[in-house]
């Protein structure tokens, strides 16, 4: 073969390379828009104030809470158990580091639902399909939960149960908001998401 | 030119290659950090209120069944359920609309999803309208 032409195919394999995969490692997306869009729609894939006030209170070990507000917020007014990852952060660190795969929940949760909704999207588009948010946001639990008092009068077994996962969880969200900083971030410490210590077994 | 088709064809195909990859909306593009920057300083939120937001070019596409019937919004409203929006006449309307295209909807995660996935999807010029600023 000339070797201008073979020196022309090698050329164009790796522009045809090139061209096809990216120049530096990036984070990417996976899969179809339309598909997750429409998976990502899913009513179910909202979670209540009270939804999430009877997994804190049944103490879910299928639940992971990322806050996406900035950590100065986070250390005022996080729910108990959440992790803190900062929401222009979350295409900086390894996914892995702070969301679980497999049957766990990951809500996602901020003042509103405008970041958890992009959250939402990038989780579901970086494989974690099981991504959830908090409906509402903090402001939503705070209303919700935190600010729970018993009115007076009869109330339904449903609403009973509703007052009781309430009571529960806001006591405890209460009292880790009440903690002194250093206290606050030594409970924090230990509750910071580990993938090594999800294998489990003997070391 | 028989000699130059083993040159020509792999060339035809690298071009019809980049240019698929590059305007199809049937795939997320590289770098989703990039895509999704915008979402980050919230400059892609409007408020409703705020004069001069929303420019006559502008279509609004309408994701749930409320309507926006105030004359703040003068310009081209459709409605679109939030799960077609990348039905092909809808793509279509915003590749071709001139102006911002801004997504509107009473609930606020409906439209940053959509939004998401648009600018994850390669579409530029979207923006979410909301009635008031929030926590951006």
């Amino acid at each position: 073969m000339n070797p201008r032409i073979r020196l022309s195919i090698i050329l164009i394999s790796a522009g045809f390379v090139l061209a096809v995969l990216p120049l530096k490692y990036t984070r990417s997306l996976g899969g179809s828009p339309a598909k997750l869009l429409s998976a990502s729609l899913n009513d179910s894939l909202a979670i209540s104030a009270d939804q999430l006030a009877r997994f804190i209170s049944l103490e879910d070990k299928d639940i992971h809470l990322v806050d996406l507000r900035d950590k100065a917020d986070f250390m005022i007014t996080g729910i108990p158990g959440a992790v803190n990852v900062p929401y222009h952060e979350i295409l900086e660190k390894d996914p892995s580091s702070f969301l679980l795969a497999g049957n766990a929940r990951n809500i996602f949760y901020s003042s509103d639902d405008l970041q958890p909704g992009y959250a939402m999207i990038i989780a579901m588009g970086l494989g974690y399909r099981n991504s959830y948010f908090l409906r509402g946001g903090i402001n939503e639990w705070t209303r919700v939960v935190s600010d729970t008092i018993y009115r007076g009068g009869t109330i339904t077994a449903r609403e009973n149960a509703l007052f009781e996962s309430r009571i529960k969880a806001g006591r405890l969200y209460n009292k880790l908001c009440n903690l002194p900083d250093s206290l606050k971030i030594k409970y924090l410490n230990a509750m910071k998401f580990n993938p090594k210590k999800l294998d489990g077994g003997c070391e | 030119m028989k000699k130059y088709l083993v040159i020509i064809i792999p060339v035809l195909i690298i071009i019809i290659l980049v240019i698929a990859v590059n305007t199809g909306s049937w795939h997320f593009r590289y770098d989703a950090r990039t895509r999704g920057a915008a979402s980050y300083d919230g400059s892609n939120i409007i408020v409703k209120d705020k004069p001069g937001s929303i420019s006559k070019e502008a279509l609004v596409l309408l994701l749930d069944k409320m309507k926006v019937a105030d004359s703040s919004v003068n310009c081209r409203k459709i409605s679109v359920s939030p799960d077609s929006v990348f039905s092909g006449n809808c793509i279509t309307l915003i590749r071709k609309n001139r102006g911002p295209v801004i997504l509107y909807s009473a609930d606020r995660s409906v439209s940053a999803r959509v939004w998401m996935a648009l600018a994850q999807a390669g579409m530029k010029n979207i923006y979410i309208l909301t009635d008031c600023p929030g926590n951006i």
